[in-house]
């Protein structure tokens, strides 16, 4: 364990190469990726960054496996080096979408032909290519994405709840995005030109790049670059624009440099988000005249690699270190005329500079801002690691089931196990203003009916939002797809595709509540509360609290089937508004995150997270979902003073979540929980653990050490 | 003669965009009536924005079959109801 935390190897799959090394001589020499895609392929008639070199063995992977996975098995093995990552977190929105569109295009109905379909099984099948046991989870907060799996790898090193990291991000070109984009009209149909006077609109792109991060006091042996800071915002605005005088934007890349300890007259060189649309330069430009008191080197390599969306926080993150180690700022690819009017300097092409720090912006849909900090690996700064928070105060809850509202569904759940349906339309979307409801589907609404219950019930508003999804909005992605695929691919509608990105709840909860703080969503199956519990945990400041964490997913008569949810909808949703720890309020943090073995080590490893000795005996409960009879007779073993009982209730987690908490004001777990009688809860914790091809748990409790 | 005649379509087109347009922003309250030929189609008296834009692009093109490019075309062309169904007509006849 250390202070620090260094990339020590880099993985880049692109349009413009593969390797850090191919990938840095095309830029530096300003060649473009960038071609219209041919016929045949989805897209075919855009300008797009299409990664043409795939090598002709298996090297990223069986063909069967969507591209997304294929682009990032090839980044992540390099990246690797053989070495095996204590943690995986990966960037993406596609998941196996090009797959899934090709499916429902043909009518197959075999759910095991959409196995691939979530955008956490980009993550888990690198962790079981490479052997990975740790925290495994997509990051899902469109184009910032991967900027933000590197941040939430920076938390858990920095935590010291891992060692090492793999992070980054993917995606491929799909036709949910190509015409998405398209259809949003914000596709410049010549190519991309950022910060061109005639710049009109971006170029998407499709790469991956991962990063190797180790935690460490000094530079270990071989370190490229040091990770020095990051920093998250959100524009809380709008769905899709961003805010146009950056202000969020601005605070991002100031919390960055905050983090990393230097101030702005060290960064040598920007590697701007820079899409080419005319707004995001517009408010970039703003964002960076506020930080930056001088003329600072700037230029976007989108120009070189098309926007490649979750990969690109990643990729540039990856560039700036190429930037650091060769010594040369980047060109700005494909720029003619400079926008006078943006009063930015970028390089058009390549020039020698004593690079110390450099900062890579990141912007996604939903006004969702990312900067990081990379610099020199013995670069010196002033940098206080602080002190790692376990756990949150719970200050407010809420759920939903088909039971109905909070508290339907709590007195249900105390009865009996709560049966099929989904959630009544009245409590899902029902309170909500018909102006705010009108273009949103069933899985936004829901979020936002959820966040204003908290808001109310706890009287006080969220700063930061979490939201763990498995799929996002289901009913927005088939809409979209369903439409394209009725008019030859050609039309559908951009609200539907606005909708779709995974972020769009967590994006709209912000704007409902003004939320200006982190914004995370993370998709990892069925343990996606607790990974964006994880998440927030490791990342989220407290001054940016409360936070508001979110679990939900819908279900879907037509894609919950295909993806194995079963006819039978069991829909359950849950939010939490949560402060900073104390003393006399029950508290919630997150424990293990790690792979399911036959073997039970993860029983031994939640196991030596808690306390021995005098305080042995203070998990009273372990309610488990999904966990075979072996392995809840494994964990009665493991703690012999609890009750251990099996729980199944809609929205898993996250709704029982809230029964716990509450069950913690009131000071007893009542008869029916954790057994037949009712367990007094005082001192003492609760243990919720789910159990699937990865095991999350999670401890709620009052006045515990 | 005082009574209008409808020999170009026009007002039936703008009837039926009318229609159309209230099918496709589903704002709640907001009725064929809101809509006037020649008064700003969106802003704060309709209710539509930006987003609405984009849909309305895409009805177009589903519904007449005529195609919307570019930010400039759309603005001119999403003026007014009179100015679209205008678009909709030149662009029909040019074929």
């Amino acid at each position: 364990m250390g202070a620090r935390t260094f990339a020590v190897r880099v993985g880049v799959v692109s349009s413009v190469g593969t390797g850090l090394d191919l990938c840095m001589d095309a830029v530096l020499a300003g060649r473009t990726g960038l071609r219209e895609l041919p016929g045949g392929l989805p897209g075919a008639g855009l300008v797009a960054g299409r990664v043409a070199n795939e090598p002709p063995d298996d090297a990223w992977g069986p063909r069967e496996l969507p591209r997304t996975h294929r682009l990032a098995l090839g980044a992540a093995r390099e990246a690797a080096g053989g070495r095996i990552p204590d943690c995986v977190i990966v960037g993406t929105t596609s998941g196996g979408i090009d797959r899934t569109e090709e499916n429902l295009r043909d009518g197959v109905q075999d759910p095991r032909a959409y196995a691939f379909h979530g955008a956490h099984t980009v993550a888990t099948r690198i962790a079981d290519e490479l052997g990975v046991v740790g925290p495994t989870f997509s990051v899902a907060t469109a184009c910032s994405s991967g900027a933000i799996a590197i941040a939430i790898a920076l938390g858990l090193l920095r935590s010291g709840r891992v060692h090492t990291a793999l992070a980054g991000g993917a995606d491929a070109l799909s036709r949910l995005t190509l015409h998405g984009f398209r259809l949003l009209q914000l596709v410049d149909p010549e190519g991309t030109r950022p910060l061109d006077r005639h710049r009109a609109g971006m170029s998407l792109g499709e790469a991956a790049a991962f990063l190797f991060l180790v935690a460490a006091d000094a530079p270990p042996p071989g370190a490229l670059a040091e990770v020095c800071g990051v920093g998250m915002s959100c524009d809380a605005y709008h769905a899709t624009k961003p805010l146009p005088g950056g202000e969020q934007a601005a605070n991002a890349i100031r919390r960055a440099l905050a983090d990393a300890g230097i101030g702005t007259e060290r960064v040598g060189y920007i590697n701007l988000h820079g899409t080419g649309t005319p707004d995001n330069d517009v408010a970039e430009a703003r964002a960076i005249q506020a930080v930056f008191p001088g003329a600072v080197p700037v230029s976007s390599t989108k120009g070189a690699t098309g926007h490649t969306l979750a990969a690109a926080g990643a990729l540039e993150a990856a560039l700036s270190i190429g930037a650091l180690l060769r010594g040369q700022v980047l060109p700005s690819v494909r720029l003619r005329e400079i926008d006078p009017s943006l009063g930015l300097e970028p390089c058009r092409q390549a020039r020698p500079a004593a690079l110390e720090f450099v900062l890579s912006n990141s912007f996604g849909f939903g006004g969702n801002n990312a900067a990081l900090v990379v610099g020199r690996a013995e670069a010196g700064r002033e940098w206080d690691a602080g002190r790692p928070r376990r756990r949150f105060s719970v200050l407010g809850t809420a759920c939903a089931s088909p039971a109905g509202d909070t508290e339907s569904t709590l007195a249900a759940l105390t009865a009996g196990p709560i049966g099929t349906g989904t959630i009544p339309d009245s409590v899902a979307s029902g309170r909500l203003d018909p102006r705010v409801r009108r273009r949103l589907k069933r899985l936004t609404s829901l979020v936002l009916s959820l966040a204003e219950e908290v808001r109310t019930s706890a009287t006080t508003s969220a700063c930061s939002v979490a939201f763990g999804t498995a799929w996002g909005s289901l009913e927005d992605t088939h809409t979209f797809l369903a439409e394209l695929f009725a008019t030859n691919e050609k039309l559908a509608s951009p609200t539907a595709f606005i909708g779709s990105v995974h972020n769009a709840p967590a994006a709209q909860a912000a704007l409902g509540l003004g939320a200006t703080g982190p914004n995370l969503t993370t998709p990892s199956g069925r343990t996606s509360f607790e990974a964006a519990l994880l998440a927030a945990t490791v990342t989220v400041d407290d001054a940016d609290l409360p936070l508001l964490l979110v679990g939900a997913d819908e279900h879907h008569p037509v894609l919950s089937p295909l993806l194995g949810a079963g006819a039978e909808p069991r829909e359950g949703a849950a939010a939490l508004l949560l402060g900073p720890a104390e003393r006399g309020r029950t508290t919630l943090g997150p424990l293990i995150h790690r792979r399911r073995d036959r073997e039970g080590r993860w029983i031994e490893a939640l196991r030596e997270l808690l306390p021995r000795g005098p305080e042995a005996d203070r998990v009273v409960a372990v309610l488990v979902d999904g966990a075979r009879p072996r392995e809840l007779a494994d964990l009665a073993a493991a703690f012999p003073e609890a009750q251990v009982g099996a729980r199944s209730s809609p929205g898993g987690t996250a709704v029982d979540t809230v029964l716990v908490a509450r069950a913690f004001a009131a000071g007893v777990l009542p008869a029916g929980v954790a057994g037949a009688e009712p367990v007094a809860l005082e001192g003492r914790s609760v243990l919720l653990v789910t159990v699937d091809d990865w095991v999350a748990a999670v401890e709620v409790a009052r006045d515990v050490g | 003669m005082q009574k209008v005649t409808d020999t170009d379509g026009l007002e039936t087109l703008m009837a039926d965009l009318r229609q159309k347009i209230v099918a496709t922003v589903g704002l709640a309250g907001l009725s064929g009536d809101d809509l006037p030929a020649d008064g700003p189609l969106f802003g704060p008296t309709t209710g539509l924005d930006s987003i609405d834009v984009l849909e309305l692009v895409v009805m177009v093109e589903k519904e007449y079959g005529v195609t919307i490019k570019g930010k400039e075309v759309g603005e001119q062309a999403f003026e007014t109801l009179r100015s679209l169904a205008t678009f909709i007509q030149t662009k029909r006849a040019e074929g």
